[in-house]
């Protein structure tokens, strides 16, 4: 395989990781608890400039070229640590401004312009992190090894990126299916309900905010470590929307939906329209990226709002009848 | 509040002791005085009702005492501590629950589901539990699980244990709801209207479901609008119209009070 090929697979499988880890925290927030957050890509953003700051050393280091807060360069894993305790914190402060007094369209419309306005601030506040230029020469980790080939540094960051994203999965699948993950579905149908039976919604809202905000916050560090730079381009407002559509057309609730979803739309979608024959404007490909997202939504909100691989039912009924046996036989047993 | 009303309260509350007491409570919506200075008492393993026109008050009223309503005014005491103001979920951690007017499920959760979010917040449900302790939970979801089978055989939804609960009909989903609220095994059950939107041939299953929780001894405080059900269901009665309560005590002699006839033919 030639290098480039080779740069191109590591590259897709990347994005792909980053994507589903962001869309998974989405999915908890949104898909399983219903919690409409529309900053969700502040999140990601508050992860890439924390491992970015973490990493990078001292702003006067770089002789000046570029300005942010803090400067420290410390190894691995603490950037991503350090991004993840950021983006849950993040989220708490925000989640306590927004999820406790507003009703949830509320909600979401507050998440809505603190998104714009993060994106305003970041832009026009050079000192916090150099402004609309951004922040570049973020280190990758893999590239602190020495004595590898680029292409071997590569696979290894890769190989990083996989293995979170699997860590990711399975605590995923411990959160969603389990008594937690019972209560969180109930926040989201009825919240009325979950209240008169004893659970705080307010409560379950906060903490799917803050655990989201922290998977968003790795997707966001381990994206610019890959780049190696970040900007506010990179995290306006309607990225949101990327990930909201790759829970959508993966399917709400689903845990392997979403994945699907992530990979299909978030990767999928900007790769195809490199393969259409419509020329090679920059532009146009942007733009008709953002319809067939937009367009992806609409359909299967109409079509198939239960998305591709829908929420799996979880059934009872024959653990019950089985369960009465077995149970019956564990008695005579022990006695 | 009639003179006659005050001494039938004195009279009721001197017989038994009471599971709630509720005292002076009131709620007013800009100038409109929903609920206005409302005192009466549950009886500890009583089925209360609670009766009246349209716009009475009574679902004001049980919105306070189930904490989704802040009164302005008043006292609830439970069990001689007071629950006035307490947000839902903390009433119900004192055994407050409640159902809905609307019967309110979970719908895209199974039959099962909902019974099993009716179990009492336990330490199984916790992040932590979820993450590293499923072998216990696993363990004792066990023992909801069985609750919760039984349960469905009582109410006749086993066949429909994996069903979501949106699917059902109205009066499938009313039977959700109760079996939901009797798995909380709660100190105080308020059911609002669990008649309304339920089929006909449902309705007698339901009022004997609740005639077997008053003969079990748990504590009922049901407000309903239908006079038949409270008259053969109902003791003692309370009778509220325009946010006031006008008399407690027997069906029957709230039915003679000129008061309370006045009350349903003008509401």
């Amino acid at each position: 395989m030639s290098a480039a090929t080779q740069y191109y697979i590591a590259t897709i499988v990347v994005y792909i990781c980053v994507n589903v880890i962001g869309a998974w925290g989405l999915d908890l927030q949104f898909g399983v608890t219903g919690v409409l957050n529309f900053a969700f890509i502040l999140f990601q953003a508050a992860g890439a400039y924390t491992a970015a700051m973490l990493s990078l050393g001292p702003a006067s280091a770089s002789g000046g070229f570029q300005h942010y807060l803090v400067g420290f360069k410390l190894p691995f894993p603490l950037p991503l640590i350090g991004a993840m305790l950021v983006g849950g914190a993040l989220s708490a402060v925000i989640g306590l401004i927004t999820l406790r007094r507003l009703r949830s369209d509320y909600q979401a419309m507050v998440m809505l312009v603190i998104s714009v306005v993060a994106t305003v601030v970041a832009e026009s506040v050079v000192g916090l992190a150099n402004g609309s230029a951004g922040l570049s020469l973020i280190p990758n980790p893999a590239k602190s090894l020495t004595g590898l080939t680029l292409q071997t540094q590569n696979w290894l960051f890769v190989g990083l990126c996989v293995a979170l994203m699997l860590i990711v999965g399975v605590l995923m699948y411990g959160l969603v299916y389990s008594p937690y993950g019972r209560v969180l579905r109930g926040v989201r149908e009825n919240e009325a309900a979950v209240e008169a039976m004893g659970r705080s919604a307010t409560r379950a809202r906060l903490q799917v905010f803050i655990i989201g905000g922290a998977l968003a916050a790795l997707s966001g560090a381990l994206l610019a470590q890959f780049i190696g730079a970040w900007a506010p381009s990179e995290w306006l407002y309607p990225e949101t929307f990327v990930f909201f559509t790759a829970v959508i057309v993966g399917g709400r609730g689903s845990i392997s939906g979403v994945a699907i979803g992530a990979a299909l739309v978030a990767v999928g979608i900007q790769q195809a329209v490199q393969y259409m024959p419509i020329g090679s404007d920059p532009t146009l490909l942007a733009a008709l990226e953002w319809i067939i997202t937009g367009l992806l939504t609409l359909i299967f909100l109409w079509l198939r709002p239960q998305g591709l691989l829908p929420e799996r039912r979880r059934r009872y009924l024959r653990r019950v009848k089985t369960g009465f046996a077995a149970t019956k036989l564990q008695e005579s047993a022990g006695t | 509040m009639s003179e006659q009303g005050d001494a039938l309260l004195t009279h009721v509350s001197e017989q038994g002791d009471a599971l709630l007491a509720v005292d002076g409570l009131a709620k007013h919506y800009g100038g409109v005085r929903a609920v206005d200075g409302v005192s009466f008492e549950v009886p500890r393993g009583s089925l209360t009702g609670l009766i009246g026109p349209n716009g009475a008050g009574k679902t004001t009223v049980l919105g306070m005492v189930a904490g989704a309503i802040k009164p302005d005014h008043g006292s609830i005491l439970l069990d001689g501590r007071s629950i006035a103001g307490l947000p839902p979920y903390r009433a119900a951690h004192r055994g407050v629950i409640r159902t809905f007017q609307a019967a309110s499920v979970f719908p895209r959760l199974t039959v099962m589901e909902n019974l099993l979010l009716g179990v009492p917040p336990w330490s199984g449900e916790g992040i932590s539990a979820s993450l590293f302790l499923r072998r216990k939970w696993h363990r004792e979801e066990r023992a909801q699980l069985m609750h919760a089978r039984e349960l469905l055989d009582r109410l006749d939804l086993t066949q429909h244990a994996d069903s979501f609960a949106g699917e059902l009909s109205g009066g499938q989903k009313r039977l959700v709801e109760l079996g939901r609220a009797m798995m909380t095994k709660p100190s105080l059950l308020l059911l609002d209207e669990p008649m309304a939107g339920v089929s006909r041939t449902l309705v007698p299953v339901i009022e004997g479901l609740i005639g077997e929780l008053r003969e079990e001894g748990m504590t009922v405080l049901l407000v309903e609008h239908e006079l038949g059900v409270v008259e053969r269901l109902c003791s003692p009665v309370i009778v509220m119209a325009q946010g006031r309560v006008l008399i407690q005590g027997e069906m029957a002699e709230c039915r003679a009070h000129p008061e309370v006839r006045r009350a349903y033919l003008v509401g």
